[in-house]
C-alpha cells in the first residue's frame, strides 16, 4: 500500500487560514504515507499534471486529495487518476475548504487541527477502498415527454428529428397548453396559435412521435435507460379513428357548460372540442356533464348525430405500458387563483379578471371574437387598470420570488387593449419593469410613449365597487402621491406557480421540488435542464417562470441532453451501490422495506445439501442509487455500499476523534 | 388628497403642442433632477414636475416654484437618455401658465435695476454660444 | 367565488323539444317528472280516467325543453314523447 497526500491551497481560500505547510509534514508520517506534497491549485491543469506524475513515479496505490468539496471537482480528480491507470475509487477526497477553512476562517489553528483530522480520516478511509467498475445497463432508445405545451412540443420535435422514438403525453384533451390560450406574443405581436400550431401538427403527423392526448402518467419504475411507465388514457368516448372532427355532435349536445380552455368566459358543450385548432381534432365527451352517468345512457343525441359513429359511451379508461430510456417533465404552470387577492375584489367581482382571463378576451378566437368586453354587462371599458405584482414579489402571498413573464404581457395587453378601444385609457401599476429580453425593452418604452399608457409606479392597495365603477387606490411614489382610479375593468398580473399535479409526478420520478413547488435543476448556473434523478430532464416553466423564447431554448437544451444520452451505446452507472453478504444475511426483510427505490428483493437460495434453504437479500444493482438506508437499518451489518462500507466509515470516524 | 386620474386634458395637449416634445417619452429615471443646477431651491423636482403633466395633476403645477426657477440651461436636455427636451417642456408649461392665468411671475418695475434672473443671462449666452 | 358567466352564450344553440302527453296512458309512476334534467314537468291538477295526475309542462317553461328524450326513455308505458321544433 503505497498512499500519497495532495494538499491544495487553494490560493488563500485554504492557505489563508490553514498551515498547509505543517499539514504536509504530518501527513507524511501517517502509516502507509509514503508521500506528501501541496500545490497552489491542484484543480489546474499543472495541478492535475503533478498529482498523475507522481502516481506514476511512485507507483502510488491510493490517493488523498484534501482540497475543496466534492461537489466541485471530483470528476475532475478522478478523470485525472484514470488518466495513469488508477481505478478512481481508490481516491478519497478531503473537504478542508467548504468543511474546514472557510467555515473557520477566524480560528487558523483549531482549523489547522480539524484538516489534519480530516486527512487523516480520509486516509483511513482509503486505506480499504477497494477498486470498482462502472455499472453498464443498455438503454432503452425512446423518451417519454411529459406535458403538450411548447416545451414538450419543442423537445418531442428536437428529438425525434434525431431520429428517437417519442412518447409525447399530455393531460387535456389537445396539445398547445397555456400558449394557445394567449392572443399575441411580446415583443413581436405574434399571433400566438399561428406559430403554435404548425408545430402542434408537426408533433402529430411525425413518424417518430406519438401523441398521446387526454391520458396521464400513472407510474414510473426503473432508471435511467430503462423506465417502465404506466399511462392511463383517460376515455373519451369518441373513438378516435373514426371522428372527423365535424362537430356534427356538438350541434346536438343539449348540455352547455364553461369552458377551460377560455377560463369560464367561453361556453362549450358537454361533447367539444377544447378550442377549434385542437391537436389532435377529435372530441371528448365530459362525462361529469353529461347526461349521461356510467351506467345510465338515455340521451343519445350525439351518437345518432354522429356520421361516422365515433361515439361509444361504453368506454373505459386504458392502462398501457411503455419503455423508455429517458424521460423530459414539461408540465408548464398555473396562475395563482385570483380568490388569493382578495384586496383586489379577485373571485368579489366579476370584473376583476386575471392576465389568462383578459388574454381570452382579447384573443379572435376568445368568446368574444376579440372585442374586450367586461365580463359583468357586456359592455365595453373604457378605462382598465393593470395591476403588476398581483401576488408576485410578496412573502405575505407566500411567492417572494418574481414571475418574470408579467411585466413584459401587461404591456403587450396593455397596447392591444388600445390597439381594439382607441378611446380608451390605460392605466398601469408597477413596481419595477422587468423587460430584459431582446427588444423587450424598446417594447415597453413604445407602450408609455407612443400608445401613451400612464405608468403609475406603486402598489394598489385596495379595489372597490362603487356604483358599476371599480374604484382603484394606488399610488405613485415618483410623484408623492396617492392616486384613485374609477376603472371599468382591473386586470390583474398573479403569481405564476407550478400546474396543478407537478408536486405528485415529481414524487413519482423522484425529483426534488423547491419550497414553492419548482422543479429543481441539478445546478441553476451550469444545468439547468437536468434534474437530480439521472434520465429525468427537465424544460420550461415547470422548473421555474419563464417566457416563451426560454422556454423554447430549454426545451432544445433538454433534448440536447437526451440525445447526447442515447446516442453512447449503454447508459453508465456509479458503483457506489449495495451489496449484500450472504453469510451474514439472516433474511430478516428490514432493508427490503427501508430502500426507497424498490432496489432489493428477497430470494430463496439455491438447495444445499443437507441445510434449510434460507431466505436473504439480493440488491438489483441497476436500481439502487446508493443511499444507505439498508446500511443503517441492518442489524447485522451484513449490507454495505461499495466505497462507504461500515469498516471504512467507522476507520474514518476513529481517526477523526484520535488524538494523535 | 387623492388624485383622481382622468382622462390627459388641455392642458397636456397645448403643452406638447406648443413644444413639440412627448410628454410620455419620459421615463422617470431622474437624471434631469439629478443635474439641474438648480434642483436644490425648487420645491418639485423636474422630472417630478414631468410627472405631474403626465398624470393631469394641473392644481399642483399652479402652485409649484419650479417652473420658474428654471435657468433654461439645457443641462436637463442634453442629458436625458430619451431625448425629452425638458427646457422645451418648461418654456411650454410656462407659456400655457402664464396665457392662462393671466399672471405675472415677475415684476419688472418692482426689479432692482442690476438683479435679472437667471433665466434671462443663461439663456440669452447660449442662444450666442455653442 | 366569482363563477365565471360564459360571454357567448348565445353562439351555442340546443335543441328544442316540445314535450306531448298522452294522458290517458299515465299511471303517475312519476319517473318522468324525476329525470327530466331540466325539470320542466310536474303533477297536473287535473286526472285522467284512471284517476292518475298526468305530467305537464311547468307554466313558462314550454320553450325549454331540450329534447334529450329521457322521458320518452323512461316512460313504461309511452305515455310522454317529445318532439323536436325546428
Amino acid at each position: 500500500m503505497r498512499i500519497g497526500v495532495f494538499i491544495c491551497h487553494c490560493g488563500k481560500n485554504i492557505a489563508g487560514v490553514v498551515d498547509v505547510k505543517e499539514l504536509v509534514e504530518r501527513a507524511s508520517k501517517l502509516k502507509d504515507v509514503v508521500y506528501a506534497t501541496d500545490y497552489v491549485y491542484l484543480c489546474s491543469e499543472p495541478g492535475q499534471k503533478e498529482i498523475q506524475e507522481k502516481i506514476e513515479e511512485l507507483e502510488l496505490t491510493h490517493v488523498v486529495i484534501a482540497a475543496c468539496s466534492p461537489k466541485m471537482h471530483a470528476t475532475t480528480f478522478a478523470r485525472a487518476v484514470k488518466g495513469v491507470g488508477l481505478n478512481p475509487y481508490l481516491l478519497e477526497i478531503a473537504n478542508i475548504r467548504e468543511h474546514c477553512s472557510w467555515v473557520h476562517h477566524d480560528k487558523p489553528e483549531i482549523a489547522t487541527e480539524k484538516a489534519f483530522r480530516l486527512i487523516k480520516a480520509a486516509v483511513a478511509k482509503v486505506r480499504l477502498a477497494e477498486p470498482l467498475e462502472p455499472i453498464k445497463v443498455p438503454l432503452t432508445r425512446k423518451v417519454l415527454v411529459i406535458g403538450g405545451g411548447i416545451a414538450g412540443i419543442r423537445t418531442a420535435l428536437d428529438i425525434a428529428n434525431g431520429g428517437f422514438e417519442v412518447y409525447l403525453v399530455e393531460r387535456t384533451p389537445s396539445l398547445g397548453g397555456h400558449m394557445a390560450q394567449l392572443s399575441e406574443t411580446f415583443p413581436t405581436l405574434d399571433c400566438s396559435a399561428c406559430i403554435l400550431t404548425p408545430l402542434m401538427v408537426e408533433a402529430a403527423h411525425h413518424k417518430n412521435i406519438h401523441v398521446i392526448t387526454y391520458a396521464e402518467v400513472k407510474n414510473i419504475k426503473g432508471i435511467i435507460g430503462n423506465f417502465k411507465v404506466t399511462i392511463e388514457k383517460k376515455p373519451r368516448y369518441v373513438i378516435p379513428e373514426k371522428c372527423t372532427g365535424c362537430g356534427d355532435c356538438m350541434d346536438v349536445c343539449p348540455v352547455i357548460v364553461p369552458n377551460e380552455f377560455d377560463q369560464g368566459l367561453g361556453a362549450r358543450k358537454a361533447i367539444y372540442v377544447p378550442f377549434p385548432q385542437a391537436v389532435p381534432l377529435v372530441y371528448t365527451l365530459d362525462l361529469e356533464n353529461c347526461l349521461n352517468t356510467q351506467k345510465l345512457v338515455v340521451c343519445e343525441q350525439c351518437y345518432k348525430a354522429c356520421g361516422p359513429r365515433a361515439i361509444n359511451y361504453l368506454m373505459e379508461p386504458q392502462e398501457i405500458e411503455i419503455e423508455v430510456g429517458a424521460v423530459v417533465i414539461a408540465t408548464g404552470f398555473d396562475l395563482l387563483p385570483i380568490e388569493n387577492l382578495k384586496e383586489y375584489g379577485g373571485g368579489k367581482y366579476p370584473d376583476v379578471v386575471t392576465g389568462l382571463e383578459f388574454e381570452r378576451l382579447l384573443s379572435a378566437s376568445g368568446p368574444t371574437g376579440g372585442v374586450v368586453r367586461r365580463p359583468s354587462d357586456g359592455k365595453i371599458p373604457k378605462r382598465v387598470v393593470f395591476i403588476q405584482c398581483a401576488g408576485s414579489r410578496d412573502p405575505e402571498h407566500g411567492c417572494p420570488y418574481c414571475s418574470k413573464i408579467c411585466c413584459m404581457y401587461t404591456a403587450k395587453q396593455a397596447l392591444l387593449y388600445k390597439h381594439v378601444v382607441p378611446d380608451g385609457e390605460a392605466y398601469v401599476f408597477f413596481i419595477d419593469v422587468r423587460a430584459a429580453g431582446k427588444r423587450y425593452e424598446e417594447f415597453v418604452q413604445r407602450v408609455m410613449g407612443e400608445e401613451r399608457i400612464v405608468y403609475l409606479r406603486g402598489k394598489v392597495s385596495k379595489v372597490f365597487q362603487r356604483e358599476d365603477k371599480l374604484v382603484v387606490w394606488g399610488a405613485d411614489t415618483i410623484s408623492g402621491m396617492a392616486v384613485e382610479i374609477e376603472a371599468d375593468m382591473v386586470v390583474l398580473a398573479p403569481a405564476v406557480v407550478p400546474s396543478k399535479g407537478t408536486a405528485d409526478l415529481a414524487k413519482l420520478l423522484k425529483v426534488s421540488v423547491d419550497e414553492f413547488g419548482f422543479l429543481s435543476e441539478v445546478h441553476p448556473k451550469l444545468r439547468p435542464v437536468e434534474s437530480v434523478s439521472p434520465g429525468v430532464y427537465l424544460a420550461g416553466a415547470a422548473q421555474a417562470p419563464k417566457d416563451i423564447s426560454e422556454t423554447a431554448a430549454q426545451a432544445s437544451a433538454a433534448a440536447s441532453k437526451v440525445l447526447s444520452l442515447l446516442s453512447q451505446k449503454e447508459a453508465t452507472l456509479e458503483p457506489i451501490v449495495a451489496h449484500v453478504d450472504k453469510e451474514l444475511c439472516i433474511g430478516c426483510g428490514l432493508c427490503w422495506k427501508a430502500c426507497p427505490f424498490k432496489a432489493i428483493t428477497m430470494v430463496r437460495e439455491e438447495k444445499r445439501e443437507g441445510k434449510k434453504r434460507r431466505r436473504y437479500a439480493k440488491v438489483e444493482e441497476a436500481v439502487c442509487q446508493g443511499c444507505g438506508v439498508c446500511m443503517a437499518i441492518c442489524e447485522k451489518k451484513a449490507i454495505n455500499v461499495a466505497g462507504f462500507t461500515y469498516d471504512q466509515l467507522s476507520a474514518q470516524v476513529k481517526a477523526l476523534l484520535e488524538d494523535e | 388628497m387623492r388624485l383622481v386620474l382622468k382622462r390627459q386634458d388641455d392642458l397636456l395637449k397645448k403643452v406638447e403642442e406648443i413644444s413639440g416634445e412627448n410628454v410620455f417619452a419620459c421615463y422617470q429615471c431622474g437624471k434631469c433632477s439629478a443635474g439641474c443646477p438648480m434642483s436644490t431651491e425648487m420645491d418639485l423636482l423636474p422630472n417630478q414636475v414631468i410627472r405631474l403633466l403626465q398624470l393631469g395633476a394641473n392644481e399642483q403645477l399652479l402652485d409649484c416654484r419650479t417652473i420658474w426657477l428654471c435657468a433654461s440651461c439645457f443641462t436637463c436636455t442634453a442629458r436625458c437618455p430619451k431625448g425629452v427636451s425638458l427646457t422645451r417642456l418648461m418654456e411650454g408649461v410656462r407659456l400655457v401658465l402664464l396665457r392662462t392665468t393671466k399672471e405675472d411671475q415677475v415684476s419688472p418695475k418692482e426689479m432692482e435695476k442690476e438683479f435679472l434672473p437667471q433665466v434671462a443671462l443663461i439663456s440669452a449666452l447660449r442662444k450666442f454660444t455653442t | 367565488m366569482v363563477i365565471r358567466k360564459p360571454l357567448n352564450l348565445a353562439k351555442f344553440k340546443v335543441p328544442k323539444g316540445r314535450v306531448i302527453v298522452l294522458a290517458e296512458r299515465c299511471k303517475e309512476c312519476g319517473l318522468c317528472i324525476e329525470y327530466c334534467p331540466k325539470q320542466i314537468l310536474e303533477y297536473s291538477e287535473d286526472y285522467n280516467e284512471k284517476g292518475f295526475h298526468y305530467p305537464v309542462v311547468k307554466a313558462g317553461m314550454e320553450n325549454e325543453c331540450i329534447f334529450c328524450l329521457f322521458c320518452q326513455e323512461i316512460c313504461p308505458d309511452f305515455a310522454i314523447f317529445s318532439e323536436k321544433e325546428e
